[in-house]
């Protein structure tokens, strides 16, 4: 049996519309009430917090899951990514009031003890770490673009979709630091015990209309 | 309340028994085929890992400065601390030298994970060449694989050569990304890199199908019809048919593609699983290349297997007495219940006395610990306490010692 963890909250849905068109059994799914682990037709499904599905397929209680690119990120863990299904496209930057800007455009000492908003900590360390700048990280864990005007911090690093909730509070894009779409994840151990099942799901990714994959390369169904 | 530092822990039993007797049967089967026992210092000299290990490995080193003003740090990996120790205590005609070992290693954890310390045994076998050393090492893993009751746990084996051969013919640029994103585990990736840097015929269907070659022994034909007729597949190839023909070759799977994140490996690699375990319960390779940064010359194989994954998934996460007895010394007096508890003990068989003077009692912390027996050291019966059942107690030793 594929065990398959699904984020709970706006993706599910179009994680439904995705198993549907890979040919997976989904109608308990799109019925399942306050189930959290739903069996079909040979397929479990596990529901949980976007967050915790990477852990969910490092410790091997899921063998695949479908995470976001900036989850997979924060919370890390061995995994094997083995497809982008370009949905829920997005950016990871840094945003924040446009008088920072150029304190950003200057020399990277200006950035040292920067306060910075954000539900990534993990990816706000390594990325302005990488960069020898230490700042001050506060983590919040929703409505992230209003501590720049509560004085919380000095900007954000969030996602961002079309931008309007950064204009509405009066933010602006300073630095681009990931793009983010769903990604599928997969366990090393899935992806050796259960390589055929999950190839089959990669054939068929590349082969639907539009194409959610990048995969040139799964060339056989099966061998 | 005590507590011990975050990211440590102290075992106690069920589990730190089960661990040690892991740690016991591991030693023992290589040992019985001569290898070394090695029992290295937790805290090592920095310098023997800096430059020998990756840095993604290198950042996770636990760094001190001992009271003697040195650059230590807690030992990170085993097989660097062995190789070391073999490099500087033996003369090359002494080679082959096998040794093996269990101890602790400590590493800043990758997310999720959260502990330090991780308690390894793993074995090392340095100077012969061939084969062969793989196959004895696989073999012997596998056998304590076997007495441990993992008769499911299966090898997965690679081959970094074949990937750096395909590689070869490439850009370097792209070959260090490509073989970057197999090491981050990063398919998508992959394929998106090889894509977008239009790779010419034949070598972009070569690179694409190698991560697909995943699977039984068929995976072997598979990949010699589809990558090129000179790619390395021959150790893979011996090796299998060594495994098989010791009635190991249905625990045999293969990822041509596997790397190891440990940079050292050089040819034949292996990773190791069992149905009871969700994470990888160790795994290990050939590592000529390190042997070089020792000055040393030659071929060497070795594995690691973290010790507590090993036990959790030998005992399916549970642990019971089942073949130790709780001996109530009722009316006895301490020198009369030892005596007669010797016959237990003299036999091999675990006995813990119960002082309580209460039969009751003494029963009922016997099946509070899980103990399978239970016996009145002043009569002459043995109770099982699962099955409820009562036997003779010369007829229980002599089964007992038969098993």
């Amino acid at each position: 049996m594929l065990t398959i963890a699904l984020p709970t909250g706006r993706m599910l849905d179009r994680c439904c519309l995705i198993l549907k068109d890979l040919g997976l059994p989904s109608e308990k799914l799109e019925q399942r009430g306050r189930s959290l682990v739903i069996e079909e037709e040979g397929t479990r499904y596990l529901l949980a917090k976007p967050m915790d599905l990477p852990a969910y397929v490092h410790y091997g209680a899921a063998d695949m899951a479908f995470a976001g690119s900036d989850v997979i990120r924060e919370r890390g863990g061995s995994l094997v990514e083995i497809a982008d299904t370009g949905e829920g496209r997005c950016r990871l930057v840094v945003a924040g009031p446009a008088e920072l800007a150029e304190r950003f455009m200057g020399h990277e000492s200006g950035l040292m003890g920067l306060r910075i908003a954000t539900k990534y900590p993990g990816i706000t360390n390594a990325y302005f770490g990488s960069r020898g700048i230490q700042p001050e990280i506060v983590t919040l864990h929703g409505s992230i673009e209003i501590a720049p005007l509560l004085g919380l911090s000095d900007c954000i690093l969030d996602i961002v979709q079309t931008g309007s909730t950064l204009k509405a509070n009066r933010l602006s894009v300073l630095e681009d630091v990931a793009s983010v779409s769903l990604r599928i994840v997969a366990s090393r151990k899935s992806i050796q015990t259960k390589w055929d099942q999950l190839n089959r799901i990669l054939f068929r990714l590349r082969h639907m209309k539009g194409g959610y994959s990048h995969g040139h390369a799964l060339p056989t169904e099966n061998r | 309340m005590t507590r011990i530092p975050k990211g440590c822990r102290n075992y106690g039993d069920p589990l730190a028994s089960i661990m040690e007797r892991s740690r016991g049967i591991f030693l023992d089967t290589f040992t019985s085929w001569g290898y070394g026992v090695f029992s290295p210092s937790s805290v090592q000299l920095l310098s023997i890992y800096w430059d020998r290990l990756p840095s993604t490995v290198r950042d996770r080193i636990i760094a001190l400065t001992t009271p003697f003003g040195e650059q230590g740090c807690l030992c990170p990996d085993l097989t660097l601390s062995a190789v070391s120790h073999l490099s500087a205590h033996y003369a090359p005609e002494e080679r082959p030298l096998r040794i093996c070992y269990a101890g602790p290693v400590f590493r800043v954890p990758n997310p999720p994970e959260t502990d330090i310390v991780h308690y390894q045994a793993g074995a090392e076998l340095l100077g012969w060449e061939g084969h062969g050393a793989d196959v004895e090492i696989l073999c012997l893993m596998l056998d304590t694989l076997d007495r441990l009751g993992l008769q499911d746990a299966f090898v997965v084996l690679g081959d970094i050569n074949i990937l750096e051969h395909l590689l070869r013919k490439v850009d370097p640029s792209l070959s260090a990304t490509l073989s970057d994103a197999l090491l981050k585990g990063a398919l998508s990736d992959y394929f998106s890199v090889l894509e977008s840097h239009r790779v010419p015929e034949p070598h972009l269907s070569h690179l694409s199908v190698l991560p697909t070659l995943k699977g039984d022994t068929r995976i072997l034909e598979e990949a010699a019809r589809k990558l090129p007729g000179d790619t390395p597949l021959r150790d893979l190839q011996e090796i299998t048919k060594a495994l098989s023909s010791l009635g190991y070759g249905k625990r045999i799977r293969f990822d041509l593609s596997l790397v190891r994140r440990l940079g050292y490996y050089s040819g034949p690699v292996f990773e190791v699983y069992s149905p009871r375990s969700g994470k990888e319960l160790g795994g290990g390779g050939r590592y000529d290349r390190l042997l070089n940064l020792y000055g040393i010359v030659g071929q060497a194989v070795g594995f690691g297997l973290d010790l507590e994954l090993l036990a959790t998934s030998a005992s399916g996460g549970q642990a019971s007495s089942s073949e130790a007895i709780m001996a109530w010394t009722g009316k006895l007096n301490p020198s009369e219940a030892l005596a007669v508890s010797r016959s237990f003990n003299r036999r091999g068989l675990p006995v813990e006395l119960s002082w309580t003077p209460s039969r009751k009692s003494s029963i009922a912390l016997a099946r509070r610990r899980r103990y399978r027996w239970w016996t009145d050291l002043s009569g002459k019966t043995v109770y099982d306490l699962v099955e409820h059942t009562s036997l003779e107690k010369d007829t229980w030793l002599e089964a007992q010692e038969k098993c």
